[in-house]
Parts: C-alpha cells; sequence; structure tokens
C-alpha cells in the first residue's frame, strides 16, 4: 500500500481550502491508500473537539462528515505538536483518532515512498 | 444491454463528487463478494475519470458505463480483496 500524505495548514481561517484538502484525504483512503493528515500551523484546530462541526463551506460536504468518514475508514490524523502548544490546547483535546507528532515522525512517512500534497 | 437488474447492488450518488463519492463506493463495495457487481449512478462531472481511476488503484473493474438521462451509470465489478 502506498504512502500519501496532506499537509494542511488551514482550518476555520480558510474552510474552503480546508475543506478540500480533507475531500481529498477521503478520496485517497477510500482508494486503498495508506493517508495521513498533517495538520500544522492554523490546521491544527481542526483536531480540536468541537471545530469541524463549525465548518461547512458551501457547495462541499461538511467538514464533520468528512473527519469522520476519513478516520473511520482508517485515515491518520497527524498534529504537529509544537503548533498545538503554542496555541495552548491540552491531549485533552483532541479528536479521536488524532495523535500529536514531531518532524521526525512526518519526515519518516515522507520518506517512505510517499507522495503528498499541501493546502 | 446490461441494466440495473442485473447487477448485485445499485447505489445511486446523485451530484455527490471527488472525495464523497469514491468513499461510498468503497463502501458500498465492502458488502459485496468477489464477483459481484454494483451500479453506480453518478451525475458529477468528474465520476467518469475518478471511478476509472479508483478501480486501477484498488483492484476492481470498470466493466461498462451505460448511458443515464440525468448523469452517467457505471458498473463495476467487485476484484480480490
Amino acid at each position: 500500500m502506498n504512502n500519501f500524505g496532506i499537509n494542511l495548514t488551514r482550518s476555520t481561517d480558510d474552510p474552503d481550502r480546508a475543506t478540500v484538502a480533507m475531500t481529498i484525504a477521503n478520496a485517497s483512503v477510500a482508494s486503498g491508500k495508506n493517508t495521513m493528515v498533517f495538520l500544522s500551523s492554523e490546521g491544527v484546530r481542526l483536531a480540536i473537539k468541537g471545530v469541524a462541526d463549525s465548518i461547512h463551506e458551501e457547495g462541499l460536504q461538511p467538514m464533520s462528515d468528512l473527519v469522520k468518514n476519513y478516520v473511520a475508514a482508517g485515515g491518520a490524523i497527524w498534529v504537529c505538536s509544537p503548533c498545538f502548544k503554542k496555541r495552548g490546547y491540552s491531549e485533552s483535546d483532541l479528536i479521536e483518532g488524532a495523535i500529536l507528532v514531531g518532524g521526525a515522525k512526518l519526515v519518516e512517512f515522507m520518506t517512505n515512498d510517499a507522495s503528498g500534497v499541501s493546502y | 444491454m446490461e441494466t440495473s437488474s442485473h447487477a448485485d447492488s445499485i447505489l445511486d450518488l446523485g451530484e455527490k463528487g471527488c472525495g464523497q463519492l469514491v468513499m461510498e463506493v468503497m463502501l458500498a463495495m465492502r458488502n459485496l463478494a468477489e464477483g459481484q457487481t454494483l451500479l453506480v449512478t453518478a451525475h458529477d462531472l468528474a465520476a467518469n475519470e475518478d471511478l476509472a481511476a479508483w478501480c486501477r488503484m484498488t483492484g476492481n473493474t470498470l466493466v461498462k458505463i451505460l448511458p443515464d438521462p440525468a448523469g452517467k451509470q457505471f458498473l463495476l465489478r467487485k476484484g480480490r480483496s
């Protein structure tokens, strides 16, 4: 199974871009790829309980559905640890399926024959 | 001519596309055994390309595309899981 990584730096600050990124993530995991969404910068807010429920860009699938379906299908959500900490969150704020990671974890994934896109 | 009555299961996706489209196809195919067929109706303009790519990646077969007045119908055959 090939690795496919999606780097997402947006969330409530750019619902359009964030929703498209998670739509692609759904396509990837549904296509049998070992899929990982790396949330960094403002993107980390997507991994906070309740935030996805507040995002529904017109004409696109609700973010809560995208995240729920993605995780249920086996997609990974990795959250940039320093980005998370600098925004004052704690681990208990994380949605189910999301884990905190540092740069080495991302580098290991992406250098293991991975392809990827960034939003 | 193939019709929906020949498929083991049917899935009407309406205007759904992109990630939502293939996610729902993937979930529907989980319920089928190898060799069974799924007839998908999809109006999304990219469904043709996306379903063909999805089948290539997942070991399933896009058997044929059938004309439909409101969109297109795609007959998929489940491959080996």
